[in-house]
């Protein structure tokens, strides 16, 4: 059967859709948000990026054998898996052979269009962390459809890199 | 050729964005300036769509004695006022450049700009400085 | 209409482009997450519908900037630019005008890329899944003073066969500068 050719949306579409979710749940201003409002607000996003990396990964590895060690689901999401969602791949990869990996992406997308006001440069860096919320979220879904749980943290550092620590909990 | 300043209003009359890069004279009063400014253009859009010979209103530039006033306004209601000397040309091209290119790029598309609010972000400030000194 | 579908055929090519699974995805998310959050389908339609509106009022610069439209002269127009070059080059597929006069206009879709792969479950069978399109146009047009009400009449996950907004224009809104001297 010969696969459809593969339907494209502007990427602006996608990047006001993250625009208004992040608006959603954190009002206009970040700076009156306490700090429970913008944990609740992380998760919500988070979440809506598990559930879309889930599928997401699903969809993708319909055809392909499963993978044999959890590093190899690391780095088809590395690879390919970043590839068709950013076209490109994440840029570093590190473990440290114990279960805990950081995903250094140099360029998201999202981020390098992220250029504050003056006023609210202060804030500047917590919002970009509730972007980059959403790719962390990405990758957990991507891991859970592969049966590896895992807890990602971010850390934006200069703007537009971030980093993923995907910590994978062994399950016995 | 000389660019003295660079207007940005949104369709309410506010002055998003306000650069000088050169004014011999200085600006004594920002404020109401931003205001006579906005209030002049609106009433010559009306002036010449109602005294205009030919079918067609709008009007993209208007010169005094020693300076141009070049206009480019969208269908959104944004206007956009590059003030040059006299030895300037058709200044559309620039002045729409700076919409679809900075405007758009660096304030539409990103995360952290709020419509209507004023302009301050370093990547547009940083455009805008890149731009029109290459004019 | 046909340098239409060109216009929109061309800026769609140029533009940065990502996988519409991706978007019909989080679209799909969003939603999910609202559902939760609202519980009921009308609070969630009408966010929906405003979260569309934000979008409009900025993307409509977008558009101006990239398909340089001339200004319309007449609603009609408007509404076959809005469905052969703002669908295109946004969503990547054209839409159907029909029912159209001087005040209002029907846009039909065949293909809804927000609204891959769903199906409504009972319980939410009155949903307006793809509200968020009413919002964008709402806001979009008024961005460029055209005062308008968006319904989605019509949707393939109501089991329709096109999925169909209604815009009825309100009111053609005039330029006001009031001096207001604090």
């Amino acid at each position: 059967m010969a696969a459809a050719p593969h339907k494209e949306v502007a990427e602006t579409c996608f990047s006001y859709l993250q625009m208004e979710l992040v608006e959603l749940v954190i009002g206009s201003d970040v700076s009156s948000v306490s700090t429970v409002e913008l944990q609740r607000a992380s998760r919500k996003i988070e979440a809506v990026g598990f559930q879309v990396g889930q599928r997401l990964a699903e969809r993708y590895t319909k055809d392909t054998p499963r993978f044999a060690e959890t590093i190899d689901v690391i780095k088809f999401i590395c690879k390919d898996f970043w590839f068709e969602i950013y076209r490109k791949q994440i840029d570093r990869l590190q473990t440290n052979n114990r279960g805990v990996f950081m995903l250094q992406d140099n360029r998201n997308r999202l981020l390098a269009r992220c250029s504050p006001s003056l006023e609210r440069r202060g804030n500047a860096k917590q919002v970009a962390a509730l972007y980059a919320r959403f790719p962390a979220g990405l990758i957990r879904g991507a891991l859970s459809c592969f049966n590896v749980t895992a807890s990602v943290s971010i850390e934006v550092g200069e703007l537009p890199s971030c980093e993923f620590t995907v910590k994978v909990q062994e399950s016995k | 050729m000389l660019v003295y300043t660079l207007h940005i209003f949104n369709r309410s009359g506010t002055c998003m964005y306000y650069r000088e890069w050169s004014r011999p004279v200085p600006n004594s009063d920002l404020k109401s300036n931003n205001k006579l400014m906005f209030g002049f253009l609106f009433s010559l859009k009306q002036l010449v769509a109602k005294i205009s010979p030919r079918k067609g209103g709008g009007f993209y530039a208007c010169s005094t004695n020693v300076f141009k006033l070049n206009y480019f306004e969208t269908p959104s209601g944004h206007r956009f006022i590059l003030c040059t000397d006299l030895s300037a040309g058709d200044m559309r091209e620039p002045l729409r450049h700076i919409y679809s290119h900075i405007f758009v790029e660096c304030l539409v598309k990103n995360p952290l700009w709020r419509p209507n609010e004023e302009i301050t972000n370093a990547n547009f400030v940083q455009s805008i400085e890149k731009y029109i000194t290459s004019l | 209409m046909a340098h239409l579908r060109k216009t929109g055929d061309a800026v769609f090519s140029k533009v940065e482009k990502v996988n519409s699974e991706l978007f019909s995805l989080t679209y799909g998310a969003i939603v999910t997450q609202l559902l939760k959050d609202y519980e009921e389908v009308d609070a969630t339609n009408e966010q929906l519908e405003k979260m569309g509106y934000n979008i409009g009022i900025r993307l409509v610069d977008e558009f101006l900037a990239k398909a340089q439209i001339s200004s319309c002269q007449n609603f009609s127009e408007t509404a076959e630019v809005i469905a052969k070059v703002g669908f295109k080059m946004f969503l990547g597929v054209t839409a159907e005008v029909t029912n159209s006069n001087a005040s209002e206009f029907s846009l039909q879709l065949t293909d809804n890329p927000l609204a891959e792969f769903v199906e409504l479950p009972e319980q939410y069978s009155q949903l307006s899944y793809s509200n968020m399109l009413c919002g964008v146009l709402r806001g979009a047009l008024e961005m460029v003073q055209m005062r308008v009400e968006c319904t989605l009449t019509k949707d393939a996950l109501w089991g329709d066969d096109v999925t169909e907004l209604r815009v009825v224009l309100k009111e053609l809104m005039d330029e006001e500068y009031k001096d207001d001297d604090e």
